[in-house]
């Protein structure tokens, strides 16, 4: 019974960093249309940025700042916030396949920068013995576990209630409108670019966020835990969940996580030794099926974006306003 | 544009200056090692250049980023591979696998003659089905056959890609398209790795191009292979072969007319899906071509689930850099490309108290596409194509 519950526990941590992920991409993608396929990259950028703070000092490699876990996470998010800077400034203004070819290249650079600088990351080996928060209480294995769920919860709550609170505000519904139509919103005195620009830094702040947990939680971070797998799996979360609605994006990621790990657990069991190899293709495939299949059957997803009819439409009543 | 010339004067100086530093201030190479690295510098520009060519062409009369064309590029290498590297098959099987080819290639070219009795069409399907068996079922066969073969079934490879996945699409928002192709790139890696190999693969064809060559230079010695011929002419060959097909033929002129304008290019009776088709065709057997050399060039390639990604993303970032939808565009943004990586590579070598920069240079690709997006994003010789429309 312990034995389910802790991985319960385990699975629900994962889950939840992963929807930090997705909300931030929820964002961009959902309330923006800003096609961000450099996830993994912003993630990278997170956790290595928090090993570098909140982690010891290496040998081989920088770190030994030491400093609390929460100036590390704040330290992350603003590290991913400033390379989404970089990103967005010269791209957002052009048309929205040079975000998706420069964040697909950053995502790819950030991979090969963390496997080859290795005074900066540790090289293929990673930077291990990152901390947890209350690691000076010496809780034990479980407790520990427990206690970082609560954590990343109550973030996921914060992060959740903040952005639903910004896309219903005034905010939001430029935001949704810049991504409906552009010149209308421009024509109406609002600068696209600098509502995209907001976008895009703040949910890849949220991606670094996401970055740092997970690597708080599992403790080390390599250069092979930011393939572009990442990005899809990130994506089919958002997609399968609902694009344009953040409880949809929370519901996905729990939902493709637990595909995800179910059908990896299940390969495990069923399949040869010889063949488990093959095994992780073949979830992809999976995946891509079950994304095909829900695109068919609810092709906004399964709790998609909500109506949104303006005051004016829903007192006239007959909606010819 | 006086400001052109004089960044690319000043930096020319600015090179011009590093070299003499290195060379007698640190000294810690000589010139000849300077002449040999822009040699190299060229020999890969160039491989940069011909995949480079296959997106801004699609992307050209599309407006499409053709996230498979990396992927592309990787079938073309390993197609070669394993036709001049495989022990022969028995002959039936040869057969089977040339059937199938020369059907792909007959339906290819019926796209454009419309007919399978047209002897254009009958001619190719002829010719695909002699090399293939042959090649199949020859204990050796010399690369640069290996390289047609694989370049005639790789466009073929690019018609069916534009045929069955992107053509479907016409009309559809930008953003479906852009979805489509990166899917695309996904098949055809996880294609790759169940058809062909999961492992990085040597590639070494019997040939003499890849020996050693050394020549005095500066009183000193510059080592380097016969490549370096043979990788920047074959290019050079290759771009002037398509500048020719653009500049002289009907085909050529139909695609720069639809390039500018499809709509209108269509209304003046061009089959504008015929066009796209031919460049994907070519766009695709340039890739192929490339892929060979690039094999050449490195003596593997990398396993097929990333071995396009990352020279692809670099070859788009120097066809954005030349001018996206410019073909000298995408040659000058090749090679530039090249010389970024491996000349400024070179220009700061590693001493005691600087690790070099090799651990960094994939990075200068995006460094300086991000440059160019935001100083100048119509790039070096492209026409202006700023604003989101």
């Amino acid at each position: 019974m312990t034995g389910l519950l802790s991985y319960l526990v385990f699975f629900l941590i994962q889950a939840l960093i992963y929807a930090l992920v997705a909300l931030g991409l929820n964002l961009q993608w959902g309330y923006t249309g800003l096609f961000n396929i450099g996830v993994a990259g912003f993630f990278l950028v997170g956790s290595y940025t928090f090993a570098v703070l909140s982690g010891p000092a290496y040998a081989t490699h920088l770190g030994g700042f030491g400093l609390p876990v929460a100036v590390g996470i704040l330290g992350a998010m603003a590290m991913a916030g400033l390379i989404a800077l970089v990103v967005g400034i010269p791209t957002l203004r052009l048309r929205e396949d040079y975000l998706a070819i420069a964040t697909i290249g950053i995502a790819e650079v950030l991979r090969l920068v963390a496997l080859n600088a290795r005074g900066l990351t540790g090289g293929s080996r990673g930077a291990q013995s990152i901390p947890r928060p209350f690691q000076g209480l010496e809780l034990g294995n479980v407790a520990s576990n427990l206690v970082f769920l609560v954590l990343v919860a109550a973030l996921v709550v914060l992060v959740y209630l903040a952005l639903e609170t910004m896309v219903r505000s005034p905010w939001g519904r430029v935001l949704k409108a810049i991504r409906e139509d552009e010149q209308a919103a421009s024509s109406l005195g609002k600068d696209p670019f600098r509502f995209r620009l907001q976008s895009f830094v703040l949910g890849c702040a949220i991606m670094g966020l996401g970055g740092a947990l997970n690597a708080s939680f599992v403790g080390f971070v390599a250069p092979t835990d930011f393939l572009p797998i990442l990005t899809f799996e990130i994506w089919a979360m958002l997609i399968v969940g609902g694009s344009g609605n953040n409880r949809g994006a929370l519901l996905g990621s729990v939902l493709v996580w637990a595909f995800w790990t179910g059908t990896g657990s299940i390969a495990q069991s069923l399949l040869p030794s010889g063949l488990q190899v093959k095994g992780g293709a073949l979830q992809v495939i999976l995946i891509g099926a079950v994304l095909l299949l829900i695109l068919m059957i609810r092709p906004r997803g399964l709790i998609g974006e909500e109506r949104t009819v303006s005051r004016e439409a829903e007192l006239g009543g007959d909606g010819r306003t | 544009m006086p400001w052109g010339w004089i960044i690319g004067l000043g930096l020319v100086a600015l090179v011009i200056f590093r070299i003499y530093y290195v060379v007698h201030v640190l000294k810690a190479r000589d010139l000849a090692f300077f002449v040999g690295a822009m040699l190299q510098s060229l020999q890969l520009g160039s491989l940069y250049a011909l995949i480079a060519l296959g997106y801004t062409m699609v992307y050209g009369i599309i407006r499409l980023i053709n996230f498979a064309h990396g992927d592309v590029f990787m079938v073309g290498a390993f197609l070669a591979y394993f036709l001049f590297s495989r022990s022969p098959y028995a002959l039936p099987w040869a057969l089977i696998w040339a059937a199938l080819s020369a059907w792909g290639v007959m339906f290819v070219l019926n796209l454009w003659r419309g007919s399978f009795r047209d002897p254009i069409v009958i001619g190719g399907g002829v010719v695909a089905m002699a090399g293939l068996t042959y090649a199949l079922s020859a204990t050796t066969v010399n690369w640069l056959l290996a390289m047609l073969l694989s370049m005639l079934i790789t466009g073929v490879l690019g018609v069916v890609i534009d045929r069955v996945a992107y053509r479907p699409l016409r009309g559809a928002p930008r953003i479906s398209l852009l979805i489509t192709a990166i899917a695309m790139s996904f098949f055809l890696e996880n294609t790759g790795l169940l058809v062909f190999t999961r492992n990085q693969t040597p590639f070494r064809p019997p040939t003499e191009w890849t020996q050693y060559l050394q020549f005095p230079v500066f009183g000193s010695t510059v080592y380097t292979t016969r490549l370096i011929f043979l990788i920047p002419l074959a290019t050079a060959l290759l771009v002037v072969a398509l500048t020719l097909f653009v500049t002289r033929t009907r085909l050529g002129k139909a695609m720069r007319a639809s390039a500018q304008d499809p709509e209108t290019a269509q209304m003046m009776g061009v089959n504008v899906d015929r066009v796209i088709a031919t460049t994907f065709l070519l766009g695709s057997m340039l890739a192929a071509a490339g892929g060979v050399l690039w094999g050449l060039n490195f003596g593997s390639l990398n396993q097929p689930a990333v071995m396009g990604i990352l020279p692809g993303i670099k070859a788009f970032a120097a066809a954005v850099i030349g001018g996206i939808g410019s073909l000298p565009g995408a040659v000058i943004g090749g090679v530039l490309l090249g010389f970024l990586e491996n000349f400024v590579t070179a220009l700061f070598p590693r001493t005691q108290h600087f690790a070099g920069l090799t651990e960094y240079k994939d990075t200068f690709a995006f460094i300086l596409l991000i440059l160019v997006l935001l100083l100048r994003p119509s790039g070096i010789v492209g026409e202006d194509l700023s604003e989101k429309v």
